[in-house]
């Protein structure tokens, strides 16, 4: 894929973050539980995620906090996270069909740590947003 | 007078944004949608030290604070939460009884006013079906809600006729682009909290979505 | 109100010592398919304005203990992770040695669509071989009854 910077300047409350869509595969949250050595059974053993309550295995919380940054860093080459507060609001399974959207909030200007808040989201086919929060983004001036 | 009467500022524990972001983004959507004021309902908490009256005169918008409570009947919106209450109630505390809180309120010169009632466990109608006792003081819910889903709306307007109880609107916002979703539209001018608990007591007043937000003319 | 070991309040554990490598950062980065040159090209990352490859910021999620301090909370059969709040510092490179430690900062109670809900508020510090704070993670757990639908 080609990589943008994008600048400080150039972006305005109101706009939206290019939406990322994925859908996580019982192989993508085995190859993401196996980089993050995770031991808890309830993104591997279908039998164990059900004893819980769940109706099948569901990705990690911090699966979903990687899809938000990389939304982030493939909208703008070169940005860099600098906070990201969520909210886990319902499971992300296997299989479902989902996309990573942000909107910018707010324009920091700081001199040397020029910012933007964004509202992020993970929403699935249904509309709902099991991952919903809050993101600052330092973003390079042309300057 | 249009006020969104249900947001959360950084200040509840599962907020996201400061309360001048809110102001900014309130700024902004101005230009095209009428937002004269928005309420900060913060969960199980009075926010008594804040003092958010040189930001209201900044940005020309009327800032009030309330709160919104967990109680034994689902959540209650609080305006015009006082010394009495906080020494009668502990805000924290998930199980107090929300029919006291609702009398207490109103005896104190205050209102509450239950939010989301059409949705599971911690709205209103779901325990007046398993025989909740309201009382007699309810007068107003939260007829749409900006979290809830239609069907939970339309389980709040069903209240609202078989009850003949009043009806805001609040967007429930906890996040700024949530903002003004749903708000409520007062036929009156209101310039402090003691005016809005009147005008929530006398009626006047209807919820609306951000698209019917408009200026006159 | 609620039960659980008070005296584990504020006290700070140190969880452990890790060592980064390039292998562990792209393996992480490949598995929610990030090409970010950044993170994946040993090559080109060092001409770049990160000036050598660095591991994405969710990166803190590799470092992983054995045992972490419990506050035992006498409430609910399942623990969920309720939310996260992070700062990203300084960036985490090949080489870095990062040493993870967690306080439980509060525990408290509140209801939602599924009943009362217990929070475990605990937050993580990660410091490198310098002393240096890199991140900070605050993670909110939630005890409940069952997992049958969330909130």
């Amino acid at each position: 894929m080609s990589r943008k910077a994008m600048y400080f300047e150039d972006v305005d409350i109101g706009d939206e973050i290019a939406p990322l869509p994925f859908t996580p595969t019982r192989e993508h949250i085995a190859a993401y539980v196996k980089a993050c050595h995770i031991t808890e059974k309830r993104f591997t053993d279908e039998a164990y995620a059900r004893s819980l309550g769940m109706e099948s295995i569901i990705a990690p919380g911090n699966m979903g906090l990687a899809y938000l940054s990389r939304m982030i860093t493939d909208w703008a080459a070169g940005a860099v996270l600098r906070k990201l507060d969520v909210r886990f609001r319902g499971f992300v399974k296997p299989g479902d069909h989902l996309t990573c959207k942000g909107l910018i909030v707010e324009k920091h200007a700081r001199g040397s740590e020029n910012s933007i808040e964004c509202d992020v989201f993970i929403e699935n086919a249904q509309g709902d947003r099991p991952v919903a929060g809050s993101a600052t983004v330092i973003l390079p001036t042309r300057g | 007078m249009i006020l969104d009467m249900h947001v959360h500022s950084d200040v509840s524990d599962d907020g996201m944004a400061s309360v001048e972001t809110y102001l900014r983004w309130i700024t902004r959507l101005r230009q095209t949608r009428r937002i004269d004021g928005i309420v900060f309902t913060e969960h199980r908490l009075f926010n008594s030290e804040a003092d958010y009256e040189t930001l209201s005169r900044q940005y020309n918008i009327l800032i009030l604070k309330g709160t919104e409570a967990d109680t034994d009947c689902g959540h209650i919106l609080l305006y015009g939460v006082n010394e009495k209450i906080l020494r009668e109630f502990d805000l924290t505390n998930v199980h107090m009884s929300g029919r006291d809180i609702i009398q207490a309120m109103q005896d104190a010169g205050g209102i509450g006013v239950p939010s989301h009632p059409g949705r599971r466990y911690i709205g209103l109608v779901e325990h007046l079906e398993n025989g909740y006792e309201i009382g007699e003081t309810l007068r107003a819910v939260e007829q749409l809600n900006g979290g809830s889903s239609q069907q939970e709306n339309a389980r709040a307007i069903q209240l609202v006729q078989d009850r003949k109880l009043f009806g805001i609107g609040g967007s429930d916002a906890h996040f700024v682009s949530a903002v003004g979703k749903y708000m409520t539209e007062f036929k009156r001018p209101i310039d402090t909290m003691h005016d809005l608990v009147e005008h929530l007591y006398a009626g006047e007043y209807r919820p609306i979505p951000l698209d019917e937000a408009r200026y006159p003319g | 109100m609620i039960e659980f070991d008070r005296t584990i309040l504020a006290k700070e554990f140190v969880l452990g010592t890790f060592q980064v490598t390039a292998e562990m950062i792209q393996a992480f980065a490949q598995a929610v398919g990030d090409t970010d040159p950044r993170y994946m090209d040993a090559e080109t990352a060092p001409h770049g304005p990160s000036a050598g490859l660095i591991a994405p910021p969710i990166f803190y999620d590799v470092f992983r203990a054995d045992q972490v301090p419990d506050p035992k909370v006498k409430f609910g059969k399942v623990t969920f992770n309720a939310g996260q709040r992070c700062e990203f510092y300084a960036p985490i490179r090949p080489g870095d040695t990062i040493t993870m430690k967690t306080r439980i900062t509060d525990v408290y109670e509140k209801t939602g669509r599924t009943g009362k809900m217990v929070f475990i508020v605990r937050e993580t510090t990660y410091e490198n071989q310098q002393g240096e704070k890199v991140a900070m993670v605050e993670q909110s757990q939630v005890r409940r009854e069952s997992g049958s639908s969330r909130e």
